[in-house]
């Protein structure tokens, strides 16, 4: 086309340099961001897998020529390492269950039954109080009044500190989601006859199953991921990953391979629940505030 | 006339704000009831009520004689149809519409067969094994009613069922429904702010306003008879001409005088006059005419746009004055816009209104 | 009788509120009031049959007029306020680049999940992970780094760095979270007024600042007061970083308290410690949640 009076009709030039420079900018502050994300996941690996002599060396050794996987076998290998995984899983299970269990009764209520004294907003603002408290300042109380009932280094004591962390969240969460579901459903259960357990166990439980699943992801993860509360009330019966992972860096560092090992194998089971819950992350990150 | 479901003076208030206030209604057995009004005149609130899904803040619902204000929604034995059909979207149609008779713990074989027979009766037997959101709002709305009706009710309640629907669709369920109801026979409380709805479904219309009761009665007294202007003009498409009008006399005999507009009265609208000096008239649409009427009155108007609908058109006409009227015309393709000339209509037609408390006079 | 009180809607409700007030009353009102009267006793549980006596404010006293909690406090501040701004310009850029049309959309896309990884690595993993990466001697950061010229720092085993090699590792991994909200919240724009400025002759940069930023204040709220509280909060990946160390250099308030309690077994003072922690947490609490309720005021159902 010639017609340069149609300078809107005109095809679209060849980009100028200078767009052409920019996109090159924007492709090389993504390439930092991916090195800085990939890297140091990749380093963990490696360490995982290099042989002990490839570790002390300067400069590091970036591609090392053979892999072995016996840090692997001594990690995993390892009973005490068994078990303490076992008790993370358990206490990481109990524990989600009991939370998301009571906190969404309790965001039920808060959200659809007007109760007497103006309950609801008291213990919303309850709720909203205890997830702004530093937890150093619940782990020495835990510590001495669970020595003082024998629960010390049992997996229940961590239960317990754990349904505490988790259950503020998980009301939270629920009463955002119970929030933007409709009442109509539940008002045409009451018509249909239904009394508010009725209603509760067969319309609101089976319509809140994904919101569940969301807010148990998180506080699993969340629990799983756990140090304070661990390394304050066990010391080997109920001891979790992290605590293990932790305690490597107590005897100077000559067991990296091990360490790293363990340290991939407790991040796999969160990466993975993480991808699963993916499209709900945002909400889970804002405790509901933003849809995404 | 026995009064079947009873509203006895009830009043809701949510804080300082009066969503309904003193509404008495009395419904006999069998009655297919409309209850219409402008959105937010407090239309569902007071179906809540009946319904048991608000308590009143004062005043009684009575059904069957009895007062049922205390009991819950189970005990009072009502059914309902939402605006949005709140159907349990994680149950499929069957279980949806065999979800009351589950609650009221009915056998598997009688539920079956229930279901089957409501599916027969709203045409969506087909539709059994599907869950809500794969279905239209067209077959949702039928799923609705079908819950609603599948087990014996005292009253149904119908909040705005057709609102959802399609204009075509809604027309022609309009009729079903009217169809099904009639053959079921049982008390039915139907809500709409649609006034058409309302004249062409009901036994009767109770007309509500800002949360008060305006007027209730059979359809054509209401259209005739408005009691209030707020109801004259409410109810009838196209609306109701209402315009402020001074009262004069000449040789005598008392006159009106709206705009361009002067109306001569005969002696029993002048006596219910009284002493007013100024009324509100009300002249429906289709009283005004460009066909002579004998023994009318007239205003030079001109045309300034005719709406063609089909068997009909609605004319808007200016008088000198600048004012503005509507009348209607049956078939007749002389006229248009920019036709002058003389307007009709039979003074005893009009309506007169109290300028202040908008009453009928 | 337990059909009626099943059918009565409050009392259903008081049943299922049992769990979850039960829960908190021992996870949080207990320990709580446990902590402040320990805070006010004297009580050695290295001395067998030490019983507590009562201290008066003692416990506190020796808190506020101690250098250390001060100190730590100090460090709690600059960690906090160093972070949070640096992640928010930074968690900005990253969402702003991995929202921008001239990248190929599968790459950003890609990109977009890879920033799961910091997020979600479990706290003491990272802080392991980056105890190797920075290692002086063997660590490959010093090593890449010389690549391109710059001399070997000592990142966290001198007290002089350590500080800044902490608030780097925070703000790596959390700027991941403060992108990943911001860019649910850019795709969430409306893209009308975009086009309609681009009509109007505007320019990138003043649609960023006019009309792209201003959008998103409610997310920047939202992130704002989430960081915020998790800062102040932080315990985990500096515990396995640097433990608070070399020396004190990375003893923020957290691990100060924890270290009273736990290393030195001085458990009224630690309690005191983490009372004046929370009072001084109070008023910026309070405003958090003053603003999360009235943000959810139809939550409520009062
Ligand atoms: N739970 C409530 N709290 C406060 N106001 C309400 C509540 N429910 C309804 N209202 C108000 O009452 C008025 C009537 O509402 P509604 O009965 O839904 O009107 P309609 O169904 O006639 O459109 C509206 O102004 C509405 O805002
Ligand atoms: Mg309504």
């Amino acid at each position: 086309m010639t017609d340069t009076t149609a300078p809107l009709a005109a095809p679209a030039p060849a980009p100028p340099v200078r767009t052409r420079l920019e996109t090159l900018a924007l492709y090389v502050c993504l390439f930092v961001l991916l090195a800085v994300i990939i890297f140091p996941i990749y380093w963990l690996v490696l360490n995982s897998l290099k042989f002990q002599r490839d570790f002390f060396t300067n400069p590091p050794v970036y591609f090392p020529p053979e892999l072995t996987l016996g840090h692997w076998g001594e990690a995993m290998g390892n009973p005490l390492n068994q078990r303490y995984m076992l008790n993370t899983a358990v206490v990481a299970v109990i524990s989600t269950f009991t939370a998301t269990a009571a906190g969404t009764l309790c965001a039920y209520v808060l959200a659809r039954i007007r109760m007497r004294w103006r309950l609801n907003g008291i213990l919303l603002f309850a709720i909203l109080i205890c997830r702004l408290f530093p937890p150093v300042s619940l782990a020495i109380p835990y510590y001495l009044l669970m020595r003082q009932f024998g629960l010390l280094d049992t997996q229940a004591a961590l239960v317990i500190a754990y349904t505490g962390l988790a259950l503020p969240f998980v009301t939270w969460m629920m009463l955002t989601f119970f929030q933007d579901l409709p009442k109509e459903v539940e008002r045409a259960a009451m018509v249909d006859g239904c009394t508010v357990v009725q209603r509760f166990l067969w319309v609101v439980l089976p319509m809140s199953v994904p919101a569940m699943a969301v807010s148990a992801t998180f506080v699993f993860i969340a629990v799983w991921n756990e140090l304070l509360y661990a390394i304050t009330l066990t010391t080997l019966n109920a001891k979790t990953i992290p605590v293990a992972i932790a305690s490597f860096v107590g005897d100077n560092a000559l067991a990296w391979g091990p360490m790293s090992a363990l340290s991939v194998a407790s991040f796999v089971p969160v990466l993975l629940l993480a991808l699963a819950a993916q499209r709900y992350l945002i909400r889970g990150l804002t405790f509901g505030a933003v849809k995404g | 006339m026995a009064n079947y479901l009873r509203l006895d003076r009830i009043t809701k208030s949510f804080g300082s704000f009066t969503a309904v206030s003193d509404a008495t209604v009395d419904i006999a057995p069998g009655e297919f009831t409309t209850l219409v009004g402008p959105s937010g005149c407090g239309k569902t609130t007071l179906l809540n009520i009946v319904a048991a899904l608000e308590r009143p803040s004062s005043g009684a619902v009575m059904i069957d004689g009895k007062d049922v204000t205390q009991l819950s929604a189970r005990e009072r034995g009502i059914a309902m149809v939402f605006q949005s059909y709140a159907l349990y979207p994680h149950l499929t149609i069957r279980q949806n519409l065999g979800f009351p008779l589950r609650v009221q713990k009915v056998a598997k074989p009688e539920r079956e067969r229930r279901v089957r027979e409501v599916a027969e009766l709203v045409e969506i037997g087909h539709l059994l094994d599907r869950k809500p959101r794969e279905l239209s709002g067209g077959q949702r709305q039928r799923v609705a009613i079908g819950r609603a009706i599948i087990r014996p009710s005292t009253v149904c309640l119908l909040d705005e069922p057709l609102s959802n629907l399609d204009a075509a669709l809604r027309v022609r369920v309009r009729a079903e429904l009217k169809l099904l109801f009639g053959r079921m026979g049982t008390t039915t409380l139907f809500v709409t702010h649609d006034q058409s709805e309302a004249m062409t479904m009901s036994d009767r219309i109770v007309v509500m306003r800002d949360g008060k009761v305006q007027q209730q009665g059979k359809p054509l007294e209401l259209y005739q008879k408005p009691a209030n202007a707020f109801v004259a003009s409410f109810i009838g498409s196209p609306q109701m001409n209402l315009m402020e009008a001074r009262v004069d006399s000449e040789g005598g005999r008392a006159l009106l005088r709206a705009g361009s507009l002067t109306l001569p009265l005969d002696d029993g609208q002048a006596a219910r006059l009284g002493s007013r000096r100024a009324v509100t008239l009300g002249i429906r649409p289709e009283a005004i005419t460009i066909n002579r009427v004998p023994g009318g009155a007239s205003l030079a108007a001109r045309i300034e746009l005719v709406e063609h609908l089909g068997n009909s058109a609605i004319v808007h006409y200016r008088g000198p004055a600048g004012d503005q009227i509507v009348g209607m015309e049956l078939l007749d393709a002389s006229i248009g816009a920019g036709w002058s000339g003389e307007a009709w209509l039979d003074p005893a037609s009009v309506h007169l209104f109290d300028t202040e408390t908008t009453l009928a006079l | 009788m337990l059909g009626r009180l099943l059918r009565d809607d409050r009392k259903v409700g008081l049943l299922f509120l049992i769990p979850g007030v039960a829960a908190l009353l021992f996870t949080y009102v207990v320990p709580l009031l446990y902590s402040l009267g320990l805070s006010l006793a004297d009580w050695d549980i290295r001395r067998p049959g030490s019983q507590w006596a009562f201290a008066g404010l003692d416990n506190y006293l020796e808190v506020l007029t101690s250098d250390a909690f001060w100190e730590a406090g100090g460090r709690s501040l600059v960690y906090t306020l160093v972070a949070l701004p640096v992640q928010l310009v930074l968690g900005t850029l990253v969402a702003l680049l991995l929202t921008d049309e001239r990248i190929n959309g599968k790459l950003s896309a890609l990109t977009r999940v890879l920033l799961l990884i910091p997020l979600m690595l479990p706290p003491v993993v990272l802080g392991i992970l980056w105890r190797l990466l920075l290692n002086v001697n063997y660590g490959p950061t010093n090593h890449l780094l010389g690549l391109v010229g710059i001399e070997p720092l000592t990142w966290v085993s001198a007290p002089d760095t350590a500080m800044m090699a902490v608030i780097m590792v925070e703000v790596i991994s959390n700027t991941c979270v403060v992108a990943m909200i911001l860019i649910g919240g850019i795709l969430s724009l409306p893209v009308e007024p975009l086009r309609a400025a681009e009509v109007d002759g505007a320019g990138p940069l003043r649609i960023l600042f006019e009309i792209k930023l201003p959008q998103l204040a409610s997310y920047y709220l939202i992130i704002i007061l989430i960081r915020l509280m998790d800062l102040l909060k932080t315990f985990d990946f500096i515990y396995a970083l640097t433990g608070g160390g070399p020396g004190e250099a990375t003893l923020v308030l957290n691990l100060y308290i924890y270290r009273v309690g736990q290393r030195f077994l001085d458990y009224p003072l630690a309690s005191a410690a983490s009372w004046i922690f929370l009072i001084i947490l109070l008023p910026l609490s309070i405003w958090l949640l003053l603003r999360a309720v009235s943000s959810s005021r139809e939550y409520l159902n009062d």
